[in-house]
């Protein structure tokens, strides 16, 4: 899988993370926020010396990072393992050019970002020629244990994160969905501060006004809500 | 007004902002606040009072702005912890696979002249390419006359029998070009049968393997095989569709070759891939991707199967079906049954009208909902109730439940807590009744429903959501017995839905998250 981002790049985004920790009860935990420090010294000790298992280690740590940007990026997707294995594949490529513990997270990041840009030009250039949402019928067919009104408001809501554009949608998921500070979003999309501050306001208008004009998805925000989960 | 268009010409939207007309909405609902010098303070309320009022209409409402990404991102947590297990081992394996293939030094510098070369050469190389490609589509011989997917069967000895007409008798033996949206039944005997499609693809039965194919207006396949083994090498299209069903197991091909076995009296599928992948879809609703080099097997269903159908008119066997003995055999295919199918099956074809029904579970998982609840309402409910198995019921409920149909729903959920109360369904159900008891704000039944499920099914799929909606009506009017719950929450589901609404309430009782220490 070729890089988008060039190891100059890498290196930038790899310098620092915020490091607040979410103090108030309803505030999630961010990627910065729910890293585990010591276990990033010693996976970034064991790739500078090639042990190994370093590889697996890696896997272990970051599966769930990996898995939990993906389908939130992309929403419900059948096939999200071969994105999971092209960051994993292009993050073993290069991982040896890291240069600090502190940046593995937000280099794991940086690439989940530029898989999934990658899958939704794809998905965008196939929908383009082909005239129909894969996306869509894909969500539908992923199995739901649950309610199906959520199921169906989750399609729906994904399907509104689908009309973004690229960069507001990535952002959004980011600042939004996985819970990222402003900083922390834009040094995982190599942006500055105030790009990510326009897109997300961006983005969250946009959104807002689609489910504004969804009477299912208004139900559903003003029932569930309110509940502050 | 020079000012207005100084302003217009940087900034439009700035400008057009100013005007007095922009600035109240609402106002030419009253005219005589158009204009006024009426404090802003007091036009507000009727601003609202109009939006509220277009909201009741079915127009615009809004939201509360943060409560948007709330939901989006609860959905999407649950979502992630409900997703179906997966093999992390398997996919450890193909990306160090990858991760060898893949390792070839440093990337390529992009930046030198060579690179921009070869840059603009590839820019300039695709229209050619488009041009070339769009020739030798135009070339290409058509699939068929109509355009249409058709097969035929290379050396066949096949008895065959139109699926369309079940009475009609067959005087002479079937060709071995089938006609559109007939049904027929190959059997391959002791020589290999090969059945070629107009798309290249191609089918290839071992001896002694019989299937049952149908081509759908639509382009879309359906197989269904009764016992055997095929060889089968698809060529996608996105104008076609293939499906094969084994068993209770459905099998979504997405361009592919594989291997497709099928043992009716174990009801042993056995699926190997050679490239490609497909989605198999089993009686529970999971969908597993196989890809090239996997194998899929099961042996015999979990006892709560989904009897499937692809569509209304193509009831397919769910395996055990024999081959019938002559080309005259047209007996009911609930009669053909082997002895040896399973009880829900004998279930599902003692039903008389079982054959032509939909399958809720397959419409469901289409979001076909409105669909679900006509076909129950059309056929009555004492006859879904009782010819449908709990696994379709369960859809039915949920179905008249999304499209708001609580007097459809309610009785289902009660039939399903009455007849199949020791299945799973039957205790999800009293969950679901609880939900619907919550909705219409019955919280005391929906409260005992909730402690119902959560006694039958202490670690039940609804077990989360039962004690965290439990816990939500008790804080109504019983604070103690909220926290308690909140606190039972915490230490039983830590990464739950509710886990900060229960945190919340242990922090307002003045009580230790049991997380936290």
């Amino acid at each position: 899988m070729a890089l988008t981002r060039s190891t100059a790049d890498m290196r930038l985004s790899v310098s620092t993370v915020p490091k607040a920790l979410p103090s108030e009860v309803n505030q999630r935990p961010t990627v910065a926020a729910s890293r585990n420090r010591a276990e990033d010294t010693e996976i970034f000790e064991a790739i500078q010396v090639q042990a190994p298992d370093w590889q697996r280690r890696v896997y272990d740590e970051y599966l769930p990072l990996v898995r939990g940007l993906v389908l939130r990026t992309l929403g419900p997707k059948l096939d999200f393992e071969d994105l999971i294995a092209d960051t994993f594949v292009a993050f073993f490529e290069n991982a040896t050019n890291i240069r600090s513990a502190e940046g593995l997270r937000s280099y794991m990041v940086s690439i989940v970002m530029n898989v999934v840009r990658r899958d939704l030009r794809s998905r965008r250039r196939h929908n383009l020629f082909f005239l129909g949402d894969e996306s869509r019928k894909q969500a539908e067919r992923v199995a739901s244990p649950d309610d199906p009104r959520a199921k169906a408001a989750l399609i729906q809501l994904s399907q509104i994160l689908n009309d973004l554009e690229t960069e507001d949608r990535l952002t959004f998921a980011l600042c939004v969905l996985e819970g990222l500070k402003l900083e922390e979003a834009a040094q995982s999309l190599g942006v500055s501060v105030s790009s990510v501050k326009r897109r997300l306001k961006r983005a969250t208008e946009r959104v807002e006004r689609k489910v504004q004009q969804n009477p299912l998805l208004v139900d559903y925000v003003q029932e569930r809500g309110g509940r502050k989960k | 007004m020079k000012t207005f268009l100084l302003t217009l010409l940087r900034s439009p939207k700035a400008a057009f902002s100013r005007l007095p007309l922009s600035r109240q909405p609402f106002s030419n609902s009253s005219s005589s606040n158009a204009g006024s010098s009426e404090p802003r303070s007091s036009e507000l309320p009727r601003a609202e009072l109009a939006r509220e009022a277009a909201g009741r209409a079915g127009g615009f409402r809004r939201p509360d702005p943060g409560a948007v990404g709330r939901v989006f991102r609860s959905l999407m947590d649950e979502h992630i912890r409900g997703e179906t297990p997966w093999d992390q081992d398997r996919l450890f394996a193909q990306i160090q696979r990858d991760t060898r293939r893949k390792r070839r030094g440093p990337l390529p510098d992009t930046s030198s002249r060579r690179a921009t070369f070869v840059r603009l050469a590839g820019w300039s190389a695709a229209p050619l390419l488009a041009a070339a490609v769009s020739l030798a589509i135009g070339l290409r011989q058509p699939e068929s006359a109509d355009g249409r997917l058709s097969y035929s069967a290379q050396g066949y000895q096949a008895q065959g029998y139109s699926k369309l007409d079940p009475s009609a008798k067959a005087d002479a033996p079937p060709s071995s070009v089938p006609e559109q949206d007939e049904m027929r039944r190959w059997v391959s005997g002791d020589k290999q049968l090969v059945l070629s499609f107009s798309d290249q693809s191609e089918v290839r039965l071992e001896p002694q393997t019989t299937i049952d194919v149908r081509i759908l207006p639509s382009n879309r396949a359906l197989f269904n095989l009764a016992g055997g083994k095929v060889h089968v090498n698809v060529h996608h299209q996105d104008h076609t569709d293939y499906r094969f069903q084994a068993g209770s197991y459905e099998v979504l091909v997405t361009g592919t070759a594989f291997e497709l076995g099928f043992e009716p009296k174990a009801e042993h599928v056995a699926l190997h891939m050679r490239e490609g992948r497909v989605e198999v879809h089993t009686p529970h609703g999971e969908v597993r991707v196989v890809r090239g080099g996997e194998s899929f097997e099961r042996s015999r269903p979990q006892p709560i199967e989904v009897a499937r159908a692809i569509d209304a008119a193509t009831v397919i066997d769910a395996g055990g079906a024999q081959a019938p003995s002559s080309p005259n055999e047209r007996e009911p295919r609930a009669s053909r049954r082997a002895p040896g199918s399973s009880e829900s099956e004998r279930r599902a074809a003692s039903g008389a009208s079982s054959e032509a029904s939909l399958s809720y579970a397959a419409l469901a998982r289409d979001g076909k909902f409105s669909e679900i609840v006509q076909d129950a309402m059309g056929r009555g409910l004492n006859s879904v109730l009782s010819s449908k198995p709990p696994s379709e019921l369960i859809q039915l409920s949920h179905a008249a439940r999304y499209v708001g149909h609580a007097d459809l729903a309610r009785p289902v959920l009660q039939a399903l807590v009455r007849k199949y109360g020791a299945t799973s369904e039957g205790r999800a159900a009293i969950f679901f009744l609880g939900r619907l008891s919550d909705g219409a704000g019955d919280g005391a039944t929906a409260a005992q429903q909730y402690e119902q499920y959560l006694k039958l099914e202490p670690r039940g799929a609804y077990a989360p959501e039962a004690l965290g909606r439990r816990m939500i009506l008790a804080q109504r009017n019983n604070p103690q017995l909220a926290a308690k719950l909140a606190r039972d929450y915490l230490a039983r589901f830590p990464q739950g839905s509710y886990k900060t609404h229960a945190s919340a309430l242990l922090k307002v009782a003045g009580l230790a998250d049991p997380g936290s220490r």
